[in-house]
C-alpha cells in the first residue's frame, strides 16, 4: 500500500498496438451485433414495460426495518441526541476494549461532533478523523454516517468518494453506523428516486460479512466487518 | 360431446390400461369417443434426442390425422406438451403451421380437459386407502396440471391424497436419458421412489406414461412382494382391474 | 458416449460428493422457497425482469455505447475484448504500465471462461483468488463446481485437508474456523495488492454505475484497497437504467443465495477513486454469437443466480464437474452447443428435460428448450459414428411409426424378437439399463388399438 500511490496516479500510457487492439476488438464487437440484426436496427426503447409497484409495507417502516436487522444480525440502538449517542458509543467501544477508531467525519458526524465527545469520553483511546494518519486496517472500530436506511430489506445505505473513506466502513472488525430515523425510506425504488445518480460510490450494505462458501453454512466475518451496530437519532434529535 | 382421443405409442402398447381408463372415464361423463386408428408417434422421442428431421416427419402425420373438428383429449402431458411447444421448434410447412395452430388451440391434456367447463361435475369415483402423488414433469409444466390433478383426484371419495414437496421433483425417466445414462436415470428414480415408498402408500398416482414405466421398472426390480401399483390418475378413477371402485 | 457414461458412475460413487451436495443444496432450496415467499407477485416480478433484460440485451450496442462514453467521460478506461487473447494482452499490458506483481482476484464467471488467473500470472504478477470458495479451489488446484458455489462439491472435511495440506493451516472440519482463517489470512495479500480484478453483474447504462453483489467483502476490498481496480465483465450485463438494476436486484440474491439483499452491493460511480485507475474490459467471447443464433439469444438474459444448478435433478447427482466445462448445470448445458469446447458437448445429455430449470429461472429463459435445440445444433461437433448410430435408430423407428401396417408389424417384431431372441435383446437391454434393477416393460397382451376395436365389433360403443 506505501508505494500505491506512485502505481495508482501513474498515467495510463497505453500503447499505440493496445489503443489499436480494442478499437478493432470494438469494431469486430459491433459488427457482429450488427449482422445478427440483419440489417435492421432494433426497436427503438418501449419504456412502458411492467414495473411492479412494491408491495405494501404492513407494519410501520420502523418495526419493520428493525425487525430486517434482528434478522440480518445487525446490532441497533435508538438514541435521543448527540450526548447520548457519544455516551453509548464510548461505553461500546471501552466495553469491547477498542484501542484505535476511525472516523469518517462528515454530515451528522459533524453535526453531533462525535469526534470531540468519543475523545472527551475515551482518553486511552485513539480516536481519529480520516486523513489524520491513522491507517484503517490498524483501527477496530471504524465509525461512518450513512445515506439512507430501507425498511423493505433492512439496508443501510453507505456512500464514499476516496478509498481511505470507503476502507473505514471495510477494514475495522466492527463497523458502527450513525444515522437519522428521517433517512429511514420504504424501499430501494423510493431511495433512488430521491438520491439521483451523483456519480459517488454506494454501498448497499444489509449485514457483517459472511460467507456460506463451505457446506452451505453460514458463517459471520470473513473480508469485512464482523460486527456491524446501527445508531439511529431520533426524530428530534437537534434539540437534545 | 363428443372428443377424439390420442393415445401415444408407450401407451397403446405398454400400458393400454390407461388408454381403456381414459375411454371410460370419457364416456361416464357423456363424451362420445371416437379413436383414429392411424395414429402412432407424436415425435416426441426423436425431437428430445436431437434429431428434428425425423421428427418432422411424424409430427406432420400427426397433423394431418388430427386435422378434424372435435377437441383431442390425451391421457400424456408430454404428448400434448411436444405437439403445443416443441412442434413450434420444428421446421414445418405452411399447410402444416396452419394445421398445428388449429390443433394447439383444440387439444387437451386429459386433466385438463376434465376441469375445463366442470366436466367432471358431479362425478363420484371410490376408492380406499393412500395415493401418493408424483407430479409428472411435462404434465406439471408444460400443461399447467397440478390444479387440475388435482380436482380430478378430489372426485374420488375414500382416498387420502399425500402431495409431498418434492413431488413436483422429477423421477429420472427423460425419455432417451434413461437408455444414454441409466444409472443416473436409476439413481434419480430410486431417491423419489424410496420418498414415496416412506408414506406406506396403497397407490403411486402419475401422470405419463414415461414417469409410470420407469418407476414401475425400478419398483419390480425390487426385492419384496408387497409393492403399491404405480398408476395413472385416470386408473384411479376408472380401471376396473384396479380392484373395487372406481367410476360407478 | 461411454465417456460421459463412465464419467456421471464415478460421480455417483463418490460418496463424498454426494454427501456435500446434499447437504448444500438441500439447504439452498429450502432458503429459495423462504426468499420467494416473502414477495409479493413473483411471477409478476419474473416478467418484468424477463421484460428488463430482453429489452436490455435487444439494444445491448446503443446502451453499451452510452455506458462507454459516461465512463471514458469519467476517466475509466474502456477495453473491448473479442476473446480471451485480447483479455490477456490487456492485461499484460496494465500489469506492465502500473509495474503489477500482486493482484487479488474476485470470483468471476467470465474470469473462468477466459483463463484471467492464468493470464495474470503470465503477465508476471503472483494471483490470490479472494473468494473463500475460490481460494479454496485454487490452493487445491480444482475448477469451481457451481458458478455461484465453487467448492459446493467439497465437504468441510475435505475442506479443511486441502487448507492444511496447502494452506499451512491448522486441520479443521468447522465450516466457522476455516472461512475464518482463509480470511484471516487473505487479509496481508489485500493490503499488498497492487492490482484488483472483479467481475460485475450489472453495468448501468444511463449512470455508468458498475453493480458488483457479494456476501463476504472481497469484492469491495478488490477496488477500495489497491491502487488499479480492473472489471472484466460480458458484454451483456449491461442494463438501461438504475431502477432496472433495482428490479432484478430484489430477485437475484434471492434466487441466489435465498437472502432478501446481498450483504453488500456495491454501485460504483463511472470514474476511478482518486488516485486509483480503472480499466473496465468488455468481453465478447462467443456472446455474440449467441446473440446472432435465433432463440439462443436469451440465454444472454442470464443474470446467473444459479438457481438452476439448485433444482436440477441432474446437477444434484453430479456436480459440476461432470460437464467437463466452465458452465455446469441448465444454463450451462443450454450454451454448451454454442460456447463449450469439443470434448464437453456431450453434456448435453445430461438433462432430463424435466423444466425445473426453467419453472425457477427469474429472467424466464426457456432452458430446457433451447436444451434440445442444442442437442439438435451440436450434432455437428459429436463424434460422428455415435450420431449416426443414433439417428439410424430413430430412422427406424420412424418408419415403423409412419403407417398402420408398419406399426403393426413392429409390435410383432417387438414380440417376436422377445421370444425368439430373448438372449439378444436381454443384451441391449442390460446395455441400455432396462433391466434387472430396473426391469424393462413387457408389451401389453392386448393393444389398446386392438381393445378399441374388438370393442367397436362387440357394439359396446354407444
Amino acid at each position: 500500500m506505501s508505494d500505491g500511490g506512485r502505481r495508482g496516479s501513474r498515467e495510463a500510457s497505453f500503447s499505440v498496438a493496445m489503443h489499436n487492439r480494442t478499437r478493432s476488438a470494438r469494431a469486430a464487437i459491433r459488427g457482429r451485433l450488427d449482422t445478427a440484426y440483419e440489417g435492421q436496427r432494433p426497436d427503438p426503447p418501449e419504456e412502458s414495460y411492467l414495473r411492479p409497484t412494491d408491495q405494501p409495507v404492513p407494519l410501520s417502516d420502523l418495526e419493520r426495518f428493525l425487525e430486517r436487522l434482528r434478522e440480518h444480525q445487525v446490532g441497533y440502538h435508538l438514541v435521543a441526541g448527540a450526548e447520548e449517542l457519544a455516551e453509548l458509543m464510548a461505553n461500546q467501544i471501552y466495553a469491547k476494549r477498542g484501542r484505535k477508531a476511525l472516523l469518517d467525519n462528515r454530515g451528522v458526524m459533524l453535526q453531533c461532533r462525535l469526534l470531540g465527545g468519543l475523545r472527551q469520553r475515551l482518553l486511552d483511546v485513539i480516536v481519529e478523523a480520516v486523513g489524520a494518519g491513522l491507517a484503517a486496517d490498524q483501527a477496530d472500530f471504524g465509525i461512518t454516517p450513512c445515506e439512507g436506511l430501507i425498511a423493505e430489506t433492512g439496508t443501510i445505505v453507505l456512500a464514499a468518494d476516496d478509498r481511505p473513506t470507503l476502507q473505514v466502513s471495510l477494514l475495522p472488525g466492527r463497523h458502527f453506523v450513525v444515522a437519522r430515523e428521517a433517512q429511514l425510506v420504504v424501499d430501494l425504488a423510493t431511495w433512488m428516486a430521491t438520491h439521483p445518480g451523483n456519480g459517488r460510490h454506494h454501498i448497499l450494505l444489509s449485514g457483517p460479512s459472511r460467507t456460506a462458501d463451505i457446506e452451505k453454512q453460514v458463517v459471520i466475518g470473513v473480508h469485512g466487518p464482523w460486527k456491524v451496530s446501527l445508531f439511529i437519532l431520533r426524530d428530534g434529535w437537534e434539540q437534545r | 360431446m363428443q372428443a377424439s382421443i390420442f393415445i401415444p405409442c408407450l401407451i397403446d402398447r405398454f400400458l393400454p390400461e390407461i388408454g381403456r381408463s381414459t375411454v371410460r372415464l370419457l364416456e361416464a361423463l357423456g363424451v362420445t369417443v371416437s379413436y383414429d386408428p392411424r395414429q402412432t408417434c407424436c415425435g416426441q422421442p426423436a425431437f428430445n434426442a436431437g434429431h428434428p428431421e425425423e421428427a418432422v416427419h411424424l409430427a406432420r402425420r400427426m397433423l394431418q390425422i388430427f386435422d378434424g373438428e372435435h377437441p383431442v383429449v390425451s391421457p400424456s402431458g408430454s404428448c400434448v406438451a411436444m405437439v403445443r411447444t416443441m412442434y413450434g421448434l420444428l421446421d414445418l410447412p405452411e399447410e402444416d403451421l396452419r394445421r398445428w395452430n388449429k390443433l394447439r388451440a383444440n387439444l387437451f391434456e386429459l386433466s385438463e380437459f376434465l376441469v375445463r367447463d366442470d366436466l367432471i361435475g358431479g362425478l363420484v369415483a371410490r376408492r380406499q386407502g393412500r395415493a401418493v402423488i408424483h407430479h409428472s414433469c411435462h404434465h406439471l409444466r408444460h400443461t399447467g396440471g397440478r390444479i387440475p390433478l388435482l380436482s380430478v383426484l378430489e372426485k374420488v371419495a375414500g382416498i387420502e391424497i399425500i402431495e409431498s414437496p418434492e413431488a413436483q421433483a422429477c423421477c429420472g425417466f427423460g425419455g432417451i436419458f434413461s437408455a444414454k445414462l441409466p444409472e443416473l436415470s436409476k439413481a434419480i428414480g430410486t431417491a423419489r421412489l424410496d420418498a414415496m415408498l416412506a408414506h406406506d402408500p396403497d397407490y403411486i398416482v402419475l401422470a405419463d406414461a414415461g414417469c409410470i414405466l420407469h418407476l414401475r421398472g425400478l419398483l419390480s426390480g425390487r426385492p419384496g412382494n408387497a409393492k403399491p401399483p404405480v398408476i395413472h390418475y385416470a386408473q384411479l378413477l376408472a380401471d376396473p382391474d384396479l380392484g373395487a371402485g372406481g367410476t360407478p | 458416449m461411454s465417456g460421459l457414461r463412465d464419467t456421471v458412475q464415478t460421480k455417483l460413487a463418490d460418496a463424498g460428493l454426494q454427501e456435500a451436495l446434499g447437504r448444500a443444496l438441500a439447504s439452498s432450496n429450502a432458503k429459495l422457497e423462504t426468499a420467494l415467499s416473502e414477495l409479493d407477485d413473483v411471477p409478476a416480478l419474473k416478467d418484468a425482469a424477463a421484460e428488463i433484460r430482453r429489452h436490455a440485451v435487444g439494444r445491448m450496442w446503443q446502451l453499451l455505447e452510452t455506458f462507454e462514453a459516461r465512463l471514458r467521460d469519467a476517466g475509466t478506461t474502456v477495453l473491448w475484448a473479442r476473446d480471451a487473447t485480447d483479455v490477456r494482452r490487456y492485461i499484460a499490458e496494465i500489469c506492465s504500465v502500473h509495474k503489477v506483481s500482486k493482484t487479488v482476484l474476485s470470483k468471476t464467471m467470465v474470469g473462468e471462461e477466459l483463463g484471467l488467473e492464468q493470464s495474470i500470472k503470465d503477465a508476471g504478477s503472483s494471483v490470490i483468488q479472494s473468494d473463500v470458495g475460490e481460494r479454496i479451489i485454487q490452493l487445491a488446484q480444482q475448477s469451481p463446481s457451481h458458478i455461484i458455489l465453487p467448492c459446493i462439491h467439497l465437504r468441510a472435511a475435505d475442506v479443511g485437508k486441502i487448507l492444511h495440506e496447502r494452506g499451512r493451516m491448522p486441520y479443521s472440519e468447522d465450516p466457522a474456523e476455516l472461512s475464518r482463517g482463509l480470511g484471516k489470512s487473505l487479509r496481508q495479500h489485500f493490503l499488498g495488492a497492487h492490482m484488483g480484478v472483479s467481475g460485475a453483474n450489472f453495468l448501468v447504462a444511463e449512470t455508468g454505475n458498475i453493480v458488483c453483489v457479494e456476501n463476504e467483502g472481497n469484492i469491495r476490498m478488490g477496488y477500495s484497497v489497491p491502487p488499479v481496480h480492473v472489471v472484466v465483465t460480458g458484454v451483456e450485463k449491461i442494463l438501461p437504467t438504475l431502477a432496472d438494476a433495482r428490479l432484478l436486484l430484489a430477485l437475484l440474491p434471492r434466487l441466489a443465495t435465498g437472502q432478501r439483499a446481498t450483504c453488500y452491493t456495491s454501485i460504483l460511480g463511472p470514474a476511478p477513486l482518486p488516485g486509483q485507475s480503472r480499466y473496465v474490459i468488455l468481453v465478447d467471447n462467443g456472446r455474440s454469437d449467441l446473440f446472432g443464433a435465433g432463440p439462443c439469444r436469451d440465454l444472454l438474459h442470464c443474470i446467473r443466480c444459479g438457481a438452476c444448478l439448485n433444482v436440477c435433478p441432474v446437477y444434484q447427482r453430479v456436480g459440476g464437474h461432470a460437464y467437463g466445462w466452465t458452465y455446469p448445470g441448465p444454463i450451462g448445458t443450454a450454451m454448451a452447443s454454442m460456447l463449450a469446447p469439443d470434448e464437453a458437448v456431450e453434456s448435453l445429455s445430461l438433462c432430463t428435460l424435466c423444466g425445473a430449470c426453467s419453472e425457477v429461472c427469474p429472467v424466464r429463459i426457456p432452458l430446457d428448450r433451447l436444451i434440445l435445440l442444442g442437442r439438435a445444433t451440436a450434432r455437428a461437433r459429436r463424434k460422428a459414428s455415435e450420431v449416426r448410430q443414433e439417428r439410424r435408430a430413430l430412422r427406424w423407428f420412424r418408419r415403423a411409426m409412419s403407417g398402420r401396417v408398419r406399426y403393426r408389424m413392429s409390435d410383432w417384431g417387438h414380440r417376436l424378437g422377445l421370444a425368439w431372441w430373448g438372449g439378444r435383446v436381454a443384451a441391449m437391454q442390460e446395455k441400455l439399463g432396462w433391466r434387472g434393477e430396473r426391469a424393462a416393460p413387457e408389451p401389453a397382451p392386448q393393444l389398446f388399438r386392438t381393445w378399441w376395436s374388438g370393442r367397436r365389433k362387440r357394439g359396446d360403443l354407444k
